[in-house]
């Protein structure tokens, strides 16, 4: 699904350059579920966004689905985004100004699906993460699980092919994170692939790969051990 | 549809949200918009004056350029036999409309039963004496009766509300009125009330123009040689006949009824110049509504910038937002539209409280401008597009840049809140439009405090006579026994100090000039001499100084004169003295000049001091001016309404006092002022929200700076200094920009007036401290809470 050869991104100020990912060679297969480790600054993040195209790379190629898309255009690389990428923040990123039903079924209007068809995939969504009873609710009301719940949600409301997920458990206390890591579980079971990058290795071995990553490069990858 | 929706559902929340910017925003716009929508208004007027007539773009008005030795004198008007000579020369004209408008004429209603009452009425300007061609040339409505009613003499046709007012329910239709108590005319037609929008708005009664010329000496039909400003001629062309064509003819025609035709030039002024041309009594420059339409800019566009300043402070806030809708597919042109459509939200929300504001409004601006302006939603298709353009216009213009700045977040910076002031087009960007916006304030400001010094000077200078404590009664008729009764009689009212006859007061609206012949010259002067008919109290009851010689003798007629000092200089006299015993005539009188008085103003300050003689002549009497002691007004004015009443029980008393009718001849200069105050109070108000948004902008991205110097040791005076040196220094950007234009402006307005205000720096001093007062008051209280934040907070929170 994912392929990069020599992947770069190099951030230049007047005075310094800094590089965050320095040829990078990756490859991600469909229905995988890979973490990515590493100390903080070491590239991870920005491997995420690179690799979730919201960021560009200054070098290198990367193959998404057999396309190369590192040098596509904004507009070109928004309609690959909308159509098969989901999005998991650390800091959940939900709309403020949106109900929780507003922020699902936000996605969907940028894939132009029907109205009708909208409600049926929020609700379902809603309800199995339960928290349908919060459908009206703005974001600030909700507990911070239930806002990654939420944002969860809204990551897989589009049926995306890959979920990219940065620190998804970052700022929950462990329950939430424990049952954030099991919703990502089974849709990786069901077939989504995920991409997460995380610090705590508990949540990393809920993938079948570690990637670990230090000043921009890739330096261990190793399967999770059930999988060895 | 469901995006559309969207959007809408997110504007109005964060709106909501965000209270105080909104209101701030809309506020600041439905300003903007209200002036915008009110000059809008008022240019719109003014441009459709008379525009509605079928037929008005064949209308001409026949005016009259006089050159008389080094004068050059414009006139409405033409001489009485003009229109049927013009008829025989021309038969090519469509129709020729003779019309003399009138001024301060008493109409008396005559009751069908004797014992009725009879009413009086003192109309100031609203009749004229009008050929039935008239109404062939202009548009009325006919509610009884027709126009060729007017052919016959002492025939009247009245516009319903007068009529209302004359004879209440009753129809007026075969009613008799009486005018100055001499001619009675029928009422044989109803009109309904004229449009506003018509430099004849006010003309109310319509009298047969056949009895002007049955009430008037039959001889001015054959005087070629005067001409009055009122008596005007109205003609329409034919479809195709241009109007170059029939003033290649007026070359002959002047030959052949001038003496002296090198004197008379006649042209056709086209309908739609009758409204703004001043050379020929037109009451609104075109120039003016230009400087409008400038000024309406002005503060639509300062409007926008105080928009895009709060909008692009604003927009971090939104970076998360606009991060997210990246992430998820938003393209920028949509995220563009999105913001887009929140402007168009807050400027509809703007455009409703303008009208609201324009609506309430509109008695004082049609009070002060003599307009009729209406707002009509419903009807009024032009207003209607005005308002679509507005909210288009200001919505792209204050908008566009905004959201064309959000829409260009990186997703990545956006998401984390990495947005720095760079991506918000950066402080210079900033500093620039609020320089933009208080350099347009203080422009506003120097003019209000030229107009405002020039208008008091205009009041308080001295005219060069004595103008308080004056009232002025008319004169209904020259009657000697009637005056002399008046002067007894008022003269025993304790507290008349003095009082004198005269045309009018020493200035006034009544003006006459004449050629005259001094001494021995064998020919008359190349310049008109103002002339003012008076008794011989009139120097010491308008305190008006002798400079050489003695003052008039009592008398009837016109025995000797007096001459002003100005007459002496264009008589080319080396001293007044040398003027003394000399004859001199007007009207063809000869007598000798017995006095040369002190010059005195006797038109406005606008224009300057005319050559101007003095002499007795009662039977040009037609107003008595009466010097009063002020503490005891009340019963003065009750003993003088008696007394006058008494003596002239037929006419229609009114007084006005000397100082106040003065005043009115400012009232366009205190129109203008009470405008350009009323806009700089609006720019300076925008001016101030733009500051604000800047400072509420500057504090929040200083958060950090602050709260490290504070660790540092920073008191609360350097930090406020920080905000203190910024604005204060945006502010005197400003001023060098705004200083020289303001000059410019202003010194070109000045020019008008020969007697002026000098332009001096303390006009600019005053500039600069109102601003940096208003400034101050805007920008204290923010900064005061930033600096005074606990640094622990905006460091945290880093």
């Amino acid at each position: 699904m994912i392929k990069t050869t020599n992947l770069s991104k190099v951030y230049r100020t007047e005075e310094v350059e800094t590089t965050a990912l320095n040829e990078v060679d990756l490859e991600i297969k469909e229905g995988e579920f890979v973490s990515v480790m590493g100390p903080s600054g070491c590239g991870k993040s920005t491997l995420l966004n690179v690799l979730g195209m919201i960021d560009s790379p200054s070098g290198g190629d990367y193959h998404f689905m057999g396309e190369e898309v590192g040098r596509l255009s904004e507009r070109k690389r928004s309609n690959v985004r909308k159509h098969n990428l989901g999005f998991v923040f650390q800091s959940f990123n939900l709309i403020d100004e949106l109900t929780v039903y507003e922020n699902v079924e936000l996605p969907m209007l940028y894939t132009k699906v029907p109205a009708a068809e909208r409600k049926q995939r929020v609700e379902e969504l809603l309800e199995g993460m339960n928290i349908m009873h919060r459908r009206n609710h703005f974001p600030q009301q909700l507990s911070g699980g239930q806002q990654q719940r939420v944002a969860v949600a809204r990551a897989i409301v589009n049926r995306p092919k890959l979920i990219l997920a940065d620190e998804p458990t970052g700022n929950l206390d462990s329950a939430n994170g424990d049952e954030v890591m099991k919703i990502l579980s089974q849709l990786n079971s069901e077939g989504t692939t995920i991409l997460m990058v995380t610090h705590s290795q508990y949540c990393a071995e809920f993938g079948n790969r570690i990637i670990r990553m230090l000043d921009g490069q890739v330096v261990t990858e190793n399967l999770v051990k059930q999988y060895l | 549809m469901s995006m559309l929706r969207n959007f809408i559902t997110i504007a109005v929340r964060n709106l909501r949200h965000y209270r105080s910017y909104t209101l701030i925003n809309i506020a600041g716009l439905a300003l903007g918009i209200t002036c915008g929508l009110l000059i809008f208004l008022l240019i719109r007027f003014h441009l459709s004056v008379d525009t509605y007539h079928a037929q008005a773009k064949r209308i001409y008005r026949v005016v009259t350029d006089l050159h008389i030795g080094d004068d050059n004198i414009n006139m409405g008007g033409v001489p009485y036999p003009f229109g049927k000579a013009l008829r025989l020369d021309f038969p090519e004209i469509q129709s020729v409309a003779l019309t003399r408008f009138e001024s301060n004429n008493l109409i008396t209603t005559i009751p069908d039963a004797a014992d009725q009452p009879r009413k009086k009425f003192m109309l100031e300007r609203e009749m004229a004496f009008v050929e039935p061609e008239f109404f062939q040339t202009f548009d009325y409505t006919w509610l009884k009766g027709k126009p060729s009613a007017l052919k016959a003499p002492f025939e009247a046709v009245i516009t319903a509300p007068l009529a209302e007012k004359f004879f209440g329910t009753a129809d007026p239709i075969g009613k008799t009125i009486r005018l100055e108590n001499q001619h009675d005319f029928r009422i044989s037609g109803v009109l309904a009330k004229p449009a506003a929008n018509s430099e004849f708005h006010k003309t109310a009664l319509f009298l047969s123009y056949a009895s002007y010329l049955a009430i008037n000496n039959p001889d001015i039909m054959a005087e070629w040689g005067s001409i009055s400003g009122n008596h005007q001629c109205f003609v329409v062309l034919p479809e195709g006949l241009q109007p170059k064509q029939i003033e290649q003819g007026f070359p002959a025609f002047e030959k052949k009824y001038h003496e002296k035709s090198d004197e008379w030039s006649y042209k056709l002024q086209p309908l739609k110049d009758m409204h703004f041309n001043p050379d020929y009594g037109g009451d609104v420059p075109k120039t003016m509504l230009f400087a409008l339409a400038i000024v309406g800019l002005f503060l639509i566009g300062t409007a926008c910038i105080n928009f895009i300043n709060l909008a692009t402070a604003q927009a971090l806030n939104r970076s998360r937002e606009v991060g997210v809708r990246k992430v998820l597919g938003s393209s920028r042109w949509q995220l563009f539209n999105q913001f887009l459509l929140e402007t168009g939200l807050i400027t509809l929300a703007a455009l409703v409280v303008s009208i609201l504001l324009v609506s309430w409004a509109l008695p004082f601006v049609n009070d002060l401008t003599h307009s009729e302006l209406t707002v009509n939603l419903y009807s009024d298709a032009g207003l209607l597009l005005f308002l679509l353009v507005m909210l288009f216009g200001v919505t792209l213009l204050a908008g566009a840049y905004p959201a064309f700045i959000l829409a260009g977040f990186k997703p990545v910076q956006a998401i984390k809140g990495k947005i720095n002031t760079q991506t918000l087009g950066g402080y210079s960007l900033r500093r620039g439009l609020v320089v933009t916006q208080f350099v347009i304030c203080q422009i506003m400001i120097i003019a209000a405090i030229v107009i405002s010094g020039q208008m008091d000077y205009l009041k308080n200078a001295s005219l060069g006579f004595n103008k308080d404590a004056i009232v002025m009664l008319p004169v209904p008729n020259p009657e000697k026994s009637n005056m002399e009764a008046l002067r007894q009689q008022l003269l025993r009212v304790p507290g008349v100090q003095q009082l004198s006859f005269a045309c009018d007061a020493p200035a006034g609206d009544s003006q006459n000039s004449a050629n005259c012949r001094f001494d021995t010259r064998q020919e008359d002067e190349p310049w008109y001499i103002n002339t003012r008919p008076c008794d011989e109290a009139f120097l010491s009851t308008f305190g008006i100084e002798l400079v050489a010689g003695r003052n008039l003798q009592p008398g009837d007629t016109i025995r000797e004169y007096l001459i002003n000092e100005a007459a002496v200089e264009k008589l080319g006299l080396k001293s007044p003295e040398e003027a003394l015993g000399k004859s001199f005539a007007i009207w063809g009188k000869e007598a000798p000049i017995v006095g040369v008085i002190r010059n005195f103003h006797n038109r406005s300050l606008r224009e300057t001091v005319e050559p101007t003689v003095l002499m007795t002549s009662r039977e040009r009497y037609a107003a008595c001016g009466v010097k009063i002691d002020l503490s005891n007004t009340p019963h003065i004015l009750a003993a003088v309404d008696r007394i006058w009443n008494d003596v002239y029980p037929d006419a229609f008393y009114s007084y006005a006092f000397l100082d106040d009718k003065i005043a009115r001849f400012y009232e366009i200069e205190h129109a203008l002022l009470s405008m350009t105050k009323g806009f700089c109070a609006i720019a300076l108000f925008i001016g101030c929200l733009g500051l604000f948004g800047l400072v509420s902008f500057m504090t929040a991205r200083k958060r950090k700076e602050i709260g490290v110097r504070k660790v540092l040791g920073a008191t609360v005076a350097q930090i406020l200094q920080l905000f203190g040196k910024e604005f204060f220094r945006l502010i005197l950007i400003a001023f060098v920009l705004a200083a020289p234009l303001g000059w410019l402006a202003m010194s070109a307005w000045l020019q008008d007036y020969p007697y002026r205000i000098p332009l001096g720096a303390g006009v600019f001093l005053a500039t600069i401290g109102a601003t940096c007062l208003v400034a101050l008051l805007t920008v204290g209280a923010q900064s005061l809470k930033a600096a005074r934040s606990n640094p622990a907070n905006s460091l945290r929170s880093e």
